[in-house]
């Protein structure tokens, strides 16, 4: 039986992941959107991150967003 | 006794019991990692266990790996199950890896999905969150070939769920809120896909028929182009195996039988009492040999209940020693819910045909007789 990965990130860990990302300033200051319904990320709203190969996209926790985040990447 | 006698007798003391403690030691690590081999879904169950305790004094440490050894516990058992019931349907392992080193350089070149996950107050969360992902990425990639979007929407949905079965109320509640209503209020199709499924489910024919025919399929279609009328005959066949749950129980008077294009499967009913008393299994095989067989079916699903599961086990030997076409896959317990609401023990022994079709184009009639 094979194995398949998600990687994740906990709750704790956020806010250094995202320091070492350097994005923690943007994300402190509400610059930080989701690319699929433009809201603001908060620590709240934070559902998942993923990449287009150029820059480094987020996603919040609404449904139709993260829907769209599923499937492979 | 001399200073040297007594040190001798000592010291062959130490070593006996060094000795026996060496052994006892490895014993139990042996025993571990056994378990560890053979049932690594409920070690990780009570691995998590361990943690969730741990957690109320090394709060960060111990919720850390409760999160994750009881997301692949509880999942990875559920996996573990559809893998037994569907046959080379062959699920992956469900790894979860914290990344919280990863680099931004490593993100971009990976262009991987990272999500996150709650402490474990909202496990249930995580809990949906990453059956949701499970299923939507690994479990049907090569199903998934010849299922239109409502169909893999449905399927995935309905599967999603009943990986949550045993992971208590909040989970389901959770997905129940966040995936399947949102979902079912933007296509009356899929919430009626979902419902078809889960009557399927009641009768303990969702992975080990439904899912287990779409893996046929799977193998027929792969490396193929998808033939237009595939998506049609699963509807059939969806809406086939949803009438054949709703039976009442003794019911034999319906439609056993599948016959399609690219679909061709039948249920043998080992559940009459005249055939059962008279102890003879020659019936069964001769419905097989005269009735199924000639109409090219392709898997035999020989279904028997309570106290026709010993009967059932009787008559399946008897079709694998005295029916030469067809090899037996496998030998499924289950459990079944008739219409009357009563749940009873069952078994299901898969037959397949060992002359197999290649895959059909469908023909004008084809499309008629499956709704379009």
């Amino acid at each position: 039986m094979r194995e398949k990965e998600i990687q994740a990130i906990y709750d704790d860990d956020l806010p250094q992941f995202l320091a070492n990302l350097g994005l923690k300033e943007n994300f402190d200051n509400g610059k930080i959107k989701c690319e699929f319904c433009g809201d603001i990320i908060t620590i709240e709203n934070f559902f998942g991150i993923f990449s287009n190969g150029k820059t480094i996209k987020f996603c919040c926790k609404k449904e139709k967003c993260k829907v769209k985040i599923y499937g492979p990447h | 006794m001399d200073p040297i006698e007594n040190f001798s007798a000592e010291a062959s003391e130490f070593s006996k019991g060094f000795l026996s403690g060496g052994i006892s030691v490895t014993v139990i690590v042996l025993f571990f990692l056994y378990l560890w081999v053979k049932y690594p879904n409920n070690v990780k169950i009570v691995l998590s266990q361990i943690w969730h305790i741990s957690s109320l004094i090394f709060k960060k440490w111990g919720s850390r790996r409760y999160v994750k050894t009881h997301l692949e516990g509880t999942l990875g058992k559920r996996i573990e199950r559809i893998n037994k019931e569907a046959k080379e349907l062959q699920a992956d392992r469900l790894k979860i890896v914290f990344v919280q080193n990863k680099t931004r350089e490593a993100i971009l070149k990976e262009k991987t999905l990272i999500i996150r996950l709650q402490r474990k107050e909202n496990h249930s969360e995580n809990l949906a969150n990453i059956a949701m992902i499970y299923v939507e990425n690994f479990l049907y990639s090569k199903l998934e070939l010849h299922l239109d979007h409502e169909q893999k929407e449905g399927i995935n949905l309905y599967t999603a769920k009943s990986l949550l079965m045993e992971s208590g109320d909040s989970a389901l509640q959770f997905f129940h809120k966040n995936y399947y209503l949102p979902a079912a209020r933007d296509s009356e199709k899929i919430q009626e896909y979902c419902e078809k499924l889960e009557k399927i489910d009641n009768c303990g024919l969702f992975y080990s028929v439904f899912v287990q025919e779409m893996v046929f399929l799977g193998n027929k279609v792969y490396f193929k182009r998808k033939p237009e009328g595939i998506n049609q005959e699963i509807g059939k066949f969806v809406n086939f195996l949803e009438s054949f749950s709703k039976r009442d129980r003794g019911e034999i008077d319906i439609d056993k039988t599948f016959s399609g294009t690219n679909i061709k499967m039948g249920f043998v009913l080992v559940a009459l009492r005249e055939k059962h008393e008279l102890g003879i299994p020659d019936n069964y095989i001769g419905y097989i040999k005269n009735s199924l067989l000639p109409q090219g079916i392709e898997s035999y699903y020989i279904l028997g209940w309570g106290s026709n599961i010993g009967f059932t086990h009787r008559v399946a030997d008897a079709i694998g020693e005295n029916l030469d076409s067809v090899h037996e896959i496998q030998r499924i317990k289950y459990k079944s819910i008739f219409s009357d609401g009563e749940l009873v023990n069952a078994l299901c022994v898969l037959f397949r045909n060992k002359n197999i079709i290649e895959l059909q184009e469908y023909k004008e009639a084809d499309y008629q007789l499956y709704g379009q």
